[in-house]
């Protein structure tokens, strides 16, 4: 298991997101299956720790925020 | 990590080249004082510095090479390493270049550290910092420990961080958080410039932001104060535990204070009472006469001899003149006693008795009978003072000895002063000798509360005795101030919880006042961030608490293995207030354990270490070597083999540089004890000076290695 995914699964236990957006933590053992998750908290979740890469770079944290905002506004079903 | 070699050449005792080859198990360098064990250590701390300082200094050349050089001669310096990292072997080689000038001074040049991998043709040198790729410098100080002071790695600064950096399940969440600080910032940003355009709510927007701005700011001063009163509460809590440590300590010397202070006064008293002034005495008080008793004695002895012989030699006078006189009296006829005369006792009597003895009358006082024999008293006196007169030339004309004998008189009755003085003079002496023995008895006691002052000043783990007193007058202040500081805790967090409710209300609603609006989206995607932001700070804690309790469950299972005989209690790794951590032994009953005896706390901080290891091969699947300088220093015999027995058991590489299982020999040399090193399982060297040598010339000190097994 890699870092990212480590750092997934300790993300997504948190028990008020779960709570919030009604997620199953244990369906998504890796990354690939979290960015491909129908609940846009996941995705999105997998889509920050995948795409920022550890980078504390401003234009990457530019580029991380745009893409997950983006995706979250695209996807989320109000 | 296995190093496989170790190749020190010039390096300060070790002369010219040495090498020690490794095993993945435990290695123990074996050496006495002065032997070069920490001259081992020193040259890999030097070897290992990749920050370009201590490159180069005449300090580690080997003075017997240096001295044997040659004017305009030259040699090198050099430590070397090859190990063996993730299934390549690479080699770390740090040296440098020394050369002896004609008038005798070594200076050094040419220095070079490399990281050399491959062999033959595939063989690549990298800079040495390249090391920090397979052995980050921030790593070393959990890897090596000099002494047992050295082994406490939690309680130097950052470690807790570096831990959490170098060893949690998940790494680089510091960038994830700091990323997720910026997403929320701009996410609300965005929302609020959406909402702008909603005119309809304006008001309601406005309302609500300013109680989400007035809540954070609360929140934000909440956290601040439970921060500072958490912090006040583990200091009084740090505080409180090291009273109660020295609780009974800060009793006892209180107590003996008061005892010291009660017999002080009571000397001085009892030395007060003391007049020794014997020589005013002597004068004043004529004490000086006692010595002149016998010479007054003497005297007496000397007056009354006198006496007598003048009354001898008067009475043969006396007898001799009688006779003469007699003889001449007879020559001129005898003179009669008055025949009315009955004797002067007689007549006496008669007179006192106022009556006449012969006639039976009474005669009193002035009547004419009285007066009669008064008259014939009166002649009869008269007529004997005649005669007398008329009578013998006395013997002694002067009264020199009559003097002589009413000094004497006077000095007897001094005397009688003088035994009275005697006595008082015995009872002064022996009042001042009381006085003295009262004052050695209460010297005596005086020297047993203050060797029991010393015993427990010396047992009072560093504190003076003011910390001590401070400490016990302080007790119940700090407990007061403890209850206060979580009395109010409790108060904020309570404030904390409804606040948090308050502003995720608000930020709920404020989220929902968009509902219909176009910038009902950018709302909603700003909450979401917001909630995934508290996700990831969750994460970071619990990735934080996890380490720390992995850390701890491994730590108490190599503390079992390392006391297999002994108590051990249980580790527990706390993180402190102010964010470094903590380990510390805890029994059954939940009470913290201060002062584990020196072998227990070794073995309670190695086990930290293993299991930091083992935390490590298990997150990047290779374990790190672990070097110790003299680990063992307070362990029995029977706990060291017990510990060396274990490590070996390990399955992992330990260094041990030690003067264990070296015994006395008959020379006062050190000897090393085959029956024990026969138990170790593992490589052995013995280093040892070469004899013969110089103890005052260092330039006659060589290292000698010899692989033992």
């Amino acid at each position: 298991m890699t870092n990212k995914e480590r750092m997934l699964h300790m993300v997504l236990d948190d028990k008020k997101l779960q709570e919030l957006y009604d997620y199953d933590k244990s369906e998504y053992e890796d990354l690939y299956t979290a960015m491909n998750s129908e609940n846009v908290v996941v995705a999105a979740v997998a889509r920050i720790i995948k795409n920022l890469d550890g980078s504390t770079d401003a234009s990457d944290q530019k580029k991380v925020y745009m893409t997950v905002f983006n995706y979250i506004n695209d996807n989320y079903l109000l | 990590m296995i190093i496989q070699k170790i190749e020190i050449q010039n390096f300060r005792s070790y002369y010219r080249e040495n090498s020690f080859e490794l095993i993945n198990g435990l290695n123990l360098i074996i050496g006495s004082n002065g032997d070069g064990k920490t001259t081992f250590y020193e040259a890999l701390e030097w070897l290992f510095r990749t920050d370009g300082t201590n490159k180069m200094d005449t300090k580690y050349i080997s003075k017997k090479r240096s001295e044997e050089l040659m004017p305009n001669s030259s040699d090198d310096v050099r430590v070397a390493m090859t190990y063996e990292h993730k299934g390549r072997t690479k080699a770390l080689e740090k040296m440098f270049h020394f050369t002896k000038s004609f008038d005798g001074e070594v200076t050094t040049s040419n220095y070079t550290f490399s990281l050399i991998e491959g062999y033959g043709i595939e063989r690549v040198v990298k800079d040495g910092v390249a090391f920090d790729k397979d052995l980050p410098s921030e790593m070393r100080k959990f890897i090596m420990f000099k002494g047992e002071q050295d082994l406490n790695i939690l309680e130097k600064s950052n470690s807790l961080k570096q831990l959490v950096d170098e060893f949690s399940e998940v790494q680089n969440f510091e960038a994830y958080f700091s990323f997720m600080e910026y997403a929320t910032k701009n996410a609300e940003q965005a929302r609020d410039n959406a909402q702008k355009l909603d005119k309809k709510n304006a008001d309601k927007i406005k309302g609500l932001k300013k109680t989400i701005e007035q809540e954070k700011g609360l929140l934000s001063d909440i956290d601040r104060e439970i921060h500072i009163k958490e912090g006040e509460a583990e200091n009084f809590e740090g505080l409180l535990k090291n009273i109660e440590q020295s609780n009974e300590a800060s009793k006892l010397l209180k107590s003996v204070n008061q005892r010291i202070e009660r017999l002080s006064q009571r000397r001085s008293e009892t030395a007060g009472r003391i007049k020794e002034n014997y020589t005013i005495n002597l004068l004043d008080d004529m004490w000086i006469l006692l010595g002149f008793v016998d010479t007054a004695e003497e005297y007496s002895a000397l007056v009354n001899g006198l006496m007598n012989e003048r009354k001898k030699q008067e009475d043969q006078y006396l007898i001799t003149a009688g006779v003469e006189k007699a003889i001449k009296e007879a020559e001129r006829g005898f003179t009669a006693l008055p025949a009315h005369i009955p004797g002067r006792k007689i007549m006496e009597d008669m007179l006192n008795e106022e009556v006449c003895k012969f006639c039976g009358r009474k005669a009193e006082k002035g009547t004419e009978a009285w007066n009669y024999m008064y008259e014939r008293l009166q002649e009869y006196k008269a007529s004997l003072e005649g005669k007398a007169d008329e009578g013998i030339e006395p013997l002694y004309k002067n009264n020199y000895i009559d003097e002589l004998q009413k000094r004497d008189t006077t000095l007897n009755d001094n005397l009688s002063d003088i035994a009275k003085m005697r006595r008082k003079v015995q009872e002064a002496i022996a009042f001042n000798n009381r006085l003295h023995d009262d004052i050695k008895k209460i010297d005596a006691n005086l020297n047993t509360e203050f060797e029991q002052k010393k015993r427990i000043l010396a047992q009072a783990d560093g504190l003076t005795e003011e910390q001590l007193l401070a400490n016990y007058d302080n007790i119940s202040n700090w407990i007061d101030k403890k209850k206060k500081a979580e009395g109010r805790i409790d108060i904020l967090k309570r404030q904390r919880e409804q606040h948090r409710a308050i502003l995720e209300e608000a930020e709920l609603s404020l989220s929902k006042t968009s509902e219909g609006t176009a910038a009902e989206m950018y709302a909603k995607t700003a909450l979401i961030i917001q909630q995934i932001s508290n996700a990831f700070k969750n994460a970071k804690e619990e990735n934080k608490r996890r380490l720390l309790d992995a850390i701890e469950e491994k730590s108490n299972l190599f503390l079992v293995k390392l006391n297999t005989n002994d108590f051990k209690g249980t580790i527990r790794i706390i993180e402190k207030q102010n964010g470094q951590g903590e380990a510390f032994l805890m029994n059954n009953d939940s009470m913290r354990i201060f002062n584990p005896n020196t072998a227990l706390k070794t073995t309670y901080l190695m086990s930290i270490l293993f299991a930091i290891g083992n935390l490590s091969a298990e997150r990047d699947e290779t374990e790190l070597p672990l070097l110790f300088d003299a680990p063992t220093s307070s362990f029995t015999d029977t706990k060291e083999n017990e510990f060396f027995g274990v490590i070996s058991g390990l399955k992992k590489q330990v260094i041990i540089v030690t003067k264990s299982f070296l015994r006395d020999g008959s020379n006062g040399e050190a000897i090393l004890d085959h029956s024990r090193i026969e138990d170790i399982d593992g490589r052995v060297f013995r280093i040892e000076k070469k004899r013969p040598f110089d103890d005052k010339k260092l330039g006659t000190i060589q290292t000698m290695i010899t692989k033992v097994k």
